[in-house]
């Protein structure tokens, strides 16, 4: 909107209404305050003029108005015109105030700040509200259309209110006008993939979107689709919704999912709304049975008289059936306490700490998978067999022994010089026969194409295993580092009664240490009069790198550091340091533990414990996890060492199939050429010494 | 460094609080930003003024402050993981400060594994979450191998899993981000970070609203009163 052309605005009797500051901007108009009116609203489209239908469409929505609507809705009052102009140009509303977002009731940091009073009960007497204004609305044959968790706002006393009531879809006459607008998480399956302009919205549709409202508002913000997916799939929530997969639903079989961790369960409610949502989520195609608006009213109100309290913490309210408090199980496994008492030290009863200590105290550190070098067998070539007997002599076996007659001859060579001929040539002539010939040439093909198979097939495997061992030490690394971690952190919990600050001395220097190396000289390195790159990176190869560095004993070992930079980087730490702001891990400071004692021990206990705990479960599914890794590997490692097996297998078959002296010389054409030359070589040698 | 215990918002590996109290849909964007010496002076100055609109433009939106996680990758000499993922309400915009030279390949890598560190954390936590957003802002060329990452980003984009953004600030090799980014690289006009960061966080915002998996047409940043970007 171009500010001084809108400021004034006419209703249809002629009053004048003029606009004030911007309170939000959507999709079709911006919303405006009206001048010394604090009870109304304008929206003024960004379409001018808007369509005719639209004006329509609110013409008969003003004509419908009533208190009911009132009551439940941000319910349009009257069409604005343009008082230059006299077109349609917007539409005058209540304006709800004190009020928030409803996801702002949910969000459970929004909820801490905006509601602190809120436990479970006031988001269940939320949701029955929510109903009831559903139900108000599609008593008067209006629907929603568009459920969101932006168009319902929520005061302190948990009444409720619907803004933006221009996309309903309502009726005038014979007329329908549609809403044309979906919010896909909250969007029933029949309608994904359907062109929303012209689709003529049904109740059952805006039940789906109701029950995920009630859902988000009961469990705290999750929506009942978001789950951890059985395998290793990616999956939208639409898909989700698509497919029926509720990802509380009791039968997991069917929706392949679970429900996140640190989630209130379907069975925390009573019986009847578990059947409730599962007929909202899980309903097959053709059917048009979801929970009515009324039926929710009914199983909530009657929850809201089954409410029960913790006995361990007073901001625990759950339903009264059950044998153990849901929000004390979530937050034992490690999960947050969604309801905090208002004001920063909370009661804790005494029962509550004596739980938590008992946890810790059957506290178990998982064992880590072992890996041992015999995990790792790499096949070796065997020895051939020495068989009884061979078969018929191929030309490669007699070349074979005619060498050894040449060598024979050749040594003869001292008694006369013709045997050295006969032997020489004898000798060059096997050779050349093993050479050429043509089994001769497959056979040693073969033998040398398996062992050289095995060879690679070792080098692999030994590869294999150094890269599984290099990951496992790895893995078991960081599990010991974790391990010693949670170990010192189970000894700040003991120590916490006696020196509470000295507990947070400690956290303090471990998280004033953390940003100290994380703040590098070569990145701030203009802090520092007279630093250069050149003379950061020297120092960094002196193992000065962060303020953490800079001691008297470290800089003595630089050379060429002269006293004035010295002196700089003093100064420079000192700064640094003074930058670092503590944080307080578990709300509790210096001041608390200086006044509060007892409450700031215990607070501190609580919190302490159970990180402590679900660091516990963490560390758990680490070890599972490294078992199953390993396990994987190994299983791996020995499908690709069965291969190198097989190969081995092979290579000694083929090798004891050959007569041994075959074997030795007809290995390689360098051992046949050396053969060939050995024998008159030493017939040589003989007959020069002896001849 | 206290791998389990430090602070909750730093650390995802103990994430099932954090996304126990906040079950949202996340929307990740990782910054991959240049911080080599070439940045120095006015420029890195409006980069971390553009940081801090991005903050707050972020917060403005109740909505979009819960569902959209920022983490900054810087490269300047080395590759630091300056920020890791964070919702926007506990961003807090890092003093980004120049030096060194231009490791382009390695931060974008270890970009796109924060990313697949964090997508796996989603997952265990049952979290659903929108494609995630890499976004790289470098004056330079690249000093390291960068081809591999360009297969990298191509394979990533076409499985749909993160877009990647290029912006030249002057001086960049467009010829190299072009080949990069599956995307058309875009030229930052002048240093108009500001403008450039307040329209992520109104692209991001509108992703928020939208639902995982949907294309959301984005405003286009060449044209009108606050484009930031040439082609």
């Amino acid at each position: 909107m171009k500010s001084g052309m809108l400021h004034e605005v006419i209703d249809s009797e002629g009053e004048k209404y003029l606009l004030d500051e911007l309170l939000g901007k959507g999709g079709e108009g911006s919303v405006f305050a009206v001048h010394g009116k604090p009870a109304l609203a304008a929206k003024v489209f960004h379409k001018n003029p808007p369509a005719p239908e639209t004006v329509a469409k609110l013409q008969a929505m003003v004509a419908s108005r009533n208190p009911g609507l009132d009551g439940i809705a941000a319910w349009p009052r009257a069409l604005l015109y343009s008082s230059h102009t006299g077109e349609a140009c917007g539409v005058l509303t209540p304006r709800v105030r004190d009020a928030r977002h409803l996801h702002e009731l949910y969000g459970t940091a929004a909820r801490r700040r905006f509601f602190p009073q809120a436990r479970w009960f006031h988001l269940v007497l939320a949701a029955r509200n929510v109903a009831a204004a559903f139900d108000a609305l599609h008593e008067s044959g209006i629907l929603i259309g568009d459920v969101n968790q932006g168009n319902l706002l929520i005061d302190e006393t948990m009444r409720v209110r619907f803004i933006d009531c221009d996309s309903f879809q309502v009726r005038s006459g014979a007329q329908t006008y549609y809403c044309p607008v979906g919010t896909p998480h909250f969007t029933p399956p029949e309608l994904h993939g359907v062109k929303l302009r012209d689709a003529s919205r049904t109740q059952d549709h805006d039940r789906f979107g109701l029950a995920i409202l009630l859902f988000h508002l009961l469990f705290v913000g999750r929506h009942p689709f978001a789950g951890r997916l059985f395998g290793d799939r990616d999956q939208t929530i639409e898909r989700a919704i698509a497919e029926r997969r509720f990802a509380f639903s009791k039968d997991r079989t069917a929706t392949l999912m679970e429900p996140p961790p640190a989630s209130l369960r379907l069975d925390d409610l009573p019986p009847a709304i578990e059947k409730l949502f599962e007929r909202a989520f899980r309903q097959p195609d053709g059917v048009a049975n979801r929970p009515t608006a009324q039926e929710w009213i009914q199983q909530l109100d009657a929850l809201l008289a089954e409410r029960k309290g913790c006995s361990f913490d007073p901001t625990h309210l759950y339903y009264s059936r059950l044998s153990q408090c849901p929000w004390c199980r979530i937050e034992d496994e490690g999960g947050p306490a969604f309801f905090v008492l208002d004001g920063s030290s909370s009661i804790i009863s005494p029962q509550r700490i004596e739980h938590l200590e008992a946890q810790l105290y059957r506290l178990k550190f998982p064992a880590f998978p072992q890996l041992s070098p015999q995990s790792f067998k790499v096949p070796q070539a065997i020895a051939p067999k020495r068989l009884q007997s061979y078969g018929q002599p191929t030309v490669a076996d007699l070349a074979a022994v005619a060498f050894a007659g040449s060598a024979v001859a050749c040594l003869a060579s001292p008694a006369s010089p013709l045997a050295l001929a006969v032997g020489a040539l004898g000798s060059l002539a096997s050779g050349a026969a093993l050479m050429l010939n043509k089994s001769a040439i497959a056979k040693r093909q073969e033998s040398g194409e398996l062992a050289d198979g095995l060879l690679a097939a070792q080098n692999d495997l030994n590869r294999k295993s150094r890269a599984i061992t290099a990951a496992h030490a790895k893995r078991q690394a960081s599990f010991d580092q974790a391990t010693a971690e949670l170990k010192t952190e189970v000894s700040h919990y003991r120590a916490a009664d006696g020196q509470l600050k000295d507990v947070l001395a400690l956290f303090r220097m471990t998280q004033l240490n953390r940003f100290l190396t994380n703040y590098l000289i070569s990145e701030h390195a203009s802090e520092i009069p007279g630093m250069t790159p050149a003379l950061a990176s020297v120092l960094q190869s002196y193992g000065v790198e962060s303020p953490l560095d800079v001691t008297q004993m470290n800089l003595f070992a630089v050379p060429m550091l002269h006293d004035g930079l010295t002196l700089e980087l003093f100064a420079w730490r000192d700064r640094v340091s003074r930058q670092f702001v503590f944080k307080p891990e578990h709300g509790v400071n210096f001041s608390d533990a200086d006044a509060g004692g007892k409450a700031a021990v215990q607070r501190f206990k609580v919190t302490q414990a159970r990180r402590i705990l679900m660091a516990s479960h963490h560390l758990d599914s680490l070890a599972a996890a490294s078992r199953n890794q390993l396990e994987r590997e190994l299983t791996f490692f020995d499908r690709s060492a069965d291969s190198a097996r097989e190969l081995a297998k092979n290579l000694r078959a083929a090798q004891s199939a050959r007569r041994p002296l075959e074997r030795i010389i007809n290995q390689s054409p360098w051992m046949i050429a050396a053969s060939t030359l050995a024998g008159p070589a030493a017939g040589a040698l003989a007959y020069w010494l002896f001849g | 460094m206290n791998k389990f215990f430090a602070d909750s918002t730093y650390d995802g590996s103990f994430g099932a609080v954090e996304f126990a109290e906040n079950p949202e849909p996340r929307v990740p964007c990782v910054l991959i930003v240049d911080t080599s010496t070439s940045m120095h002076g006015p420029r890195i100055g409006e980069l971390n003024k553009g940081l801090k609109v991005y903050r707050d433009e972020l917060l403005c939106d109740a909505l979009a402050a819960k569902r959209v996680e920022v983490a900054v990758v810087t490269f300047g000499g080395r590759v630091t993981r300056k920020v890791d993922f964070v919702t926007a309400t506990n961003f807090q915009p890092p003093t980004l400060e120049v030096v060194g030279g231009t490791p382009m390949g390695a931060a974008i890598n270890t970009a796109l594994d924060m990313i697949e560190e964090r997508r796996q954390q989603y997952r265990e936590n049952g979290i659903a979450y929108y494609r995630p957003w890499a976004f790289l802002i470098t004056d330079g060329e690249p000093n390291d191998q960068w081809q591999p990452v360009a297969a990298r980003i191509r394979a990533g984009e076409q499985r749909k899993a993160f877009s990647f953004f290029a912006v030249g600030v002057k001086g960049a090799n467009m010829e190299i981000l072009q080949k990069l980014s599956a995307r058309k690289p875009l030229w930052l006009q002048g240093m108009k970070f500001a403008e450039l960061f307040r329209w992520l966080s109104n692209s991001q915002q509108a992703v928020s609203r939208s639902s995982p998996g949907d294309e959301v047409p984005l405003v286009d940043p060449t044209q009108g009163p606050d484009g930031w970007a040439f082609v």
